[in-house]
């Protein structure tokens, strides 16, 4: 029965990729896309990882397929969507078809010719989980064993933000995206956000013993902002740039903090005082949060800012 | 058979489909779309191949996943905001064909 | 040794911290606050030289978790010498870019620099597979961020092709970091080396990790996306992204490459390799011969020398120890001078650019009678470039061409050869355009005396590294994980 489900996900998912790639308007594409991330959210429960299910469900679906929608409904916005864009030549064709079976092969033959792993780090694992300061292991691989990944992996999201700002003017950039004032909209969202925010909580909290944790749980605060956002209620214009800037660097910011004040008690950098392991983490965790839901808001906004001062009339001409 | 076999395939499945894909489409949304369909069909096989050498449920390549999801949310968006100003720019969807290169 | 006297955890935390720093306070605190950590950095660097020479590499294990299980680093004689030379370049770029760009750019470009910095030393000492991911990832953002902060059509343009290679090719790193995971159950690049087991599985996964590496370090045929983002950006982020960005991959590759054997069980591997690198070193000098900008000639000289640095990988053969080790010292020392030369070169072309207000060749002339400071660094750059004594790029040859001998591949000394020819070519193709006399009164704009020293600067550095070529190369050659596995 369980083979079952899972040939149909195998079926189901690689049926859909391949609509996704070859559907002809891009509006199905995108939608194609953010169906396969919740048919891959079931595959993950089906491999023994709801954490990652819920990340796929909330990060890669949600998010990213919130961002490429924005990215189609401006795309339409200024008339380039339905661009008949020239069909690609058949030496393209032939290329792509060649490379692309040149990967599957050698990844099969790879695939099947697995020796046996000489070392088991679950065991590792398992073994230092006691020392760890929490329970659930994969928030001890991220946040204590393998915390230093962890620590680069946010820089790359402030990294990305931070080039996003970089392109914009300075100039405090008006949001092109008018709010909508529909009033069940707003009826709604008077229910939806206080349950968004209540998720987001439990999942932060969650983490250290159940699936849950910082990632997810930023996530979902940042679709709780982005609804608001689209909804017309800007945050960015309720707090100050700095506030903002100062939002958005917190996580990291802690995250260093922490990691810096073990080396001045004279240990490796990223060790956790002994029994203060679970705080901090629940701490830095807290941080993180925060500013990934402002960094993902932002990484939506940024998006959406009007260009360059050269043509800022051209965005608005009609 | 087993689950963890049968999603590694999966994932050799999607980054056969997202080369491709990368490779044939010259639309700069397609391209990235694709890039994403090859992001997760790594970590399909990220954490299928390992579960299935090790036997067990691995938490160290989850966590690694976790990792490479965020990583990818970032490139995607940082791909988006550079693609939205060559739109606003060009009034073009693609890239210029290399004359020369 | 105590471990708060280890510089290496300083080596991250400064840059990151002075990332999230110039994040955060106002535009023309950044600057000082950024000289600040320069000279921090150096600081670090030199403390970390000073303990690897004299009490051997240095492990660290991060968050105390032993290696299979954590993140160790490891900075040996490599590690150490790769730090050493991106502190220098680094710092002598960002001087530079405090002079050149306005204040509005710098306040961007600050915390861009010490992200690309912190990701620069993360790759240099890490030795874990993953962890080498992420930090490749840092580093492709923080170089697209700064192609793409040029912010004009071509720049924009550029940074968009940049993008999508570099994402490619960290994603076949990663598809490759996966098999070698599932086959061996470890990441730590230590452990892996000492289970190592040449199945089918990690075939396909050395060749996934070589193929995003060659795509991510620019190697022929694989380097389309290079000219334009290295002569589209900025001039200071030119220098960097030639000198210090592209290497890290390289390095990457490299380490894999020894570490593991692969020399050892893949011949014709390496004999691709290098078949690819002598394509680079003939067709960059080709089409450096026929640019008509001339930032463009200076990335695609970049283009061929990266074809130096491959022929190195040919050159590792099993059979004859003396001939690797020839071939890893002159590999490494051409990089080493090529981080100079080229960054000096890049910056030379910048105020040359500056000087005459447009880009390309053509309007060079008269160059030589009204702005000789600039030409003589170019012209010492290009002395390097071109392999010419006495310079660390003649050496660098130099031990390439003794290796080839020594192993009987006579064919990658024809390669040199022709590929200095070239070389020459070009560079005295802008000196002719320098030469060319004009009625026209020195009308054009001056840089800055510091823009033109430290361009001269850089330029000499590559000059010295022919003098002091012995010092790097003991540097390399102290115990330490690469030396084990050299035959």
């Amino acid at each position: 029965m369980n083979l079952l489900i899972d040939f149909t996900l195998l079926i189901g998912i690689l049926a859909i990729a391949l609509t996704c790639l070859i559907s002809r308007s891009l509006f199905r594409s995108v939608v194609f896309f953010i169906l396969l991330g919740l048919m891959l959210a079931i595959g993950w429960i089906r491999l023994g990882a709801p954490d990652i299910a819920l990340a796929e469900a909330a990060i890669g679906a949600g998010i990213t397929g919130v961002l490429l929608l924005d990215t189609l409904g401006h795309l339409k916005k200024t008339g380039n969507l339905e661009n008949d864009e020239p069909a690609p030549g058949r030496k393209r064709l032939i290329l792509a078809i060649v490379s692309s079976f040149t990967l599957v092969g050698l990844l099969l033959w790879a695939v099947f010719n697995q020796p046996t792993p000489a070392i088991n780090i679950h065991l590792l694992v398992t073994e230092a989980m006691p020392e760890s300061g929490v329970s659930h292991p994969i928030t001890a691989v991220l946040l204590n064993f393998r915390s230093y990944d962890t620590l680069l992996e946010v820089g790359v999201l402030v990294l990305a933000v931070l080039v996003g700002l970089a392109l914009q003017t300075d100039q405090q950039a008006q949001d092109s995206l008018p709010g909508l004032p529909n009033p069940l909209l707003h009826a709604c969202l008077t229910l939806l956000i206080p349950a968004m925010l209540i998720t987001s909580m439990y999942l932060l909290w969650a983490g250290a013993d159940r699936p849950g944790g910082a990632f997810q749980a930023g996530a979902m605060l940042a679709a709780a902002f982005i609804l608001l956002h689209i909804s017309g209620i800007k945050l960015s214009s309720q707090v100050s740039h700095r506030m903002m800037q100062a939002g958005l660097l917190l996580g990291f910011g802690v995250f260093l903090a922490v990691a810096t004040s073990s080396l001045i008690g004279g240990r490796p950098l990223l060790t956790y005082p002994e029994g203060g392991a679970g705080m901090l983490i629940l701490l830095i965790e807290l941080a993180l949060t925060l500013s990934i839901g402002l960094i993902l808001l932002s990484l939506f906004t940024i998006a959406n800012s009007p260009p360059h001062h050269k043509d800022q009339g051209g965005d608005h001409g009609h | 058979m087993d689950t963890n076999l049968i999603f590694t395939l999966c994932g050799v499945g999607l980054c056969g489909i997202g080369f491709f894909g990368f490779i044939y489409h010259r639309h700069l949304l397609r391209r990235l779309i694709a890039f994403n369909l090859i992001g997760n069909g790594t970590f399909l096989i990220m954490v299928g191949f390992a579960q299935r050498g090790q036997g067990v449920t691995d938490h160290v390549i989850q966590a690694l996943v976790l990792t490479g999801i965020v990583v990818a949310v970032a490139a995607t968006a940082l791909g988006l905001v550079l693609i939205r100003r060559w739109f606003q720019l060009k009034g073009s969807t693609q890239l210029p064909e290399d004359d020369a290169s | 040794m105590n471990m708060i006297l280890s510089p290496i955890p300083w080596l991250l935390v400064i840059p990151l911290a002075g990332a999230v720093l110039t994040m955060l306070v106002p535009y023309h605190w950044r600057s000082p606050a950024s000289v600040v950590g320069i000279f921090t950095q150096l600081m670090a660097s030199v403390v970390l030289w000073y303990q690897v020479t004299h009490y051997g590499p240095q492990f660290y294990a991060m968050a105390d978790w032993q290696a299979p299980l954590g993140i160790a680093l490891r900075a040996d004689g490599l590690a150490t010498l790769f730090i050493l030379m991106s502190s220098l370049v680094a710092s002598a770029c960002a001087f530079y870019a405090h002079a050149y760009l306005s204040l509005q750019k710098r306040a961007h470009f600050w915390p861009l620099l010490w992200f690309l910095w912190a990701s620069l030393n993360g790759i240099w000492l890490a030795a874990d597979t993953f962890n080498l991911y992420v930090g490749l990832e840092l580093l492709t953002f923080a170089a697209v961020g700064l192609v793409a902060f040029a912010s004009d059509e071509r720049s924009l343009e550029a940074s968009i092709r940049y993008l999508y290679a570099a994402l490619l090719g960290s994603m076949a790193y990663l598809l490759g970091v996966a098999l070698l995971y599932g086959a061996q159950g470890t990441l730590s690049m230590d452990s892996l080396a000492e289970t190592w087991h040449w199945g089918p599985t990690n075939q396909v996964a050395v060749t996934l990790i070589l193929g995003g590496l060659l795509l991510k370090t620019a190697v022929f045929p694989l380097h389309t996306w290079l000219p334009p983002a290295h002569g589209g950006a900025l001039t200071p982020v030119s220098a960097l992204l030639s000198a210090l960005v592209i290497k890290a991959s390289f390095y990457i590759l490299l380490r894999f490459w020894i570490e593991f054997q692969i020399y050892q069980f893949l011949p014709s591997l390496s004999q691709l390799l290098g078949a690819l690198g002598a394509g680079a070193i003939l067709w960059g000098g080709w089409m450096a011969l026929r640019q008509t900008h001339l930032k463009m000639v200076v990335a695609y000289s970049t283009v061929a020398q990266i074809g130096y640095m491959t022929l190195m990988f040919p050159l590792l053969v099993a059979e004859s120890s003396e001939a690797s080790l020839l071939a890893y010292q002159g590999g490494i020392l051409m990089l080493l001078a090529h981080a100079f030369a080229k960054a000096g070169m890049f910056l030379a072309a910048g105020n040359l650019i500056f000087c005459t207000g447009k880009p390309d060749l053509v309007s060079l002339a008269g160059m030589s009678r009204y702005r000789p400071l600039n030409i003589f660094a170019f012209g010492l750059a290009g002395v390097s470039l071109m392999g010419l004594p006495p310079s660390g790029g003649f050496n660098a040859k130099w031990l390439l061409l003794q290796s080839s001998f020594m192993s009987g591949q006579w064919w990658w000394i024809v390669v040199l050869l022709l590929g200095n020819l070239l070389s020459a070519a070009y560079v005295f193709r802008v000196f002719a355009y320098t030469y060319q006399e004009t009625d026209a009164l020195d009308t054009y704009k001056r840089p800055k005396l510091s823009l033109e020293l430290i361009a001269l600067g850089l330029s000499v550095g590559s000059i010295l590294l022919g003098f002091i070529s012995v010092w790097p190369l003991e540097m390399i050659s102290l115990p330490g994980p690469v030396m084990e596995a050299l035959p």
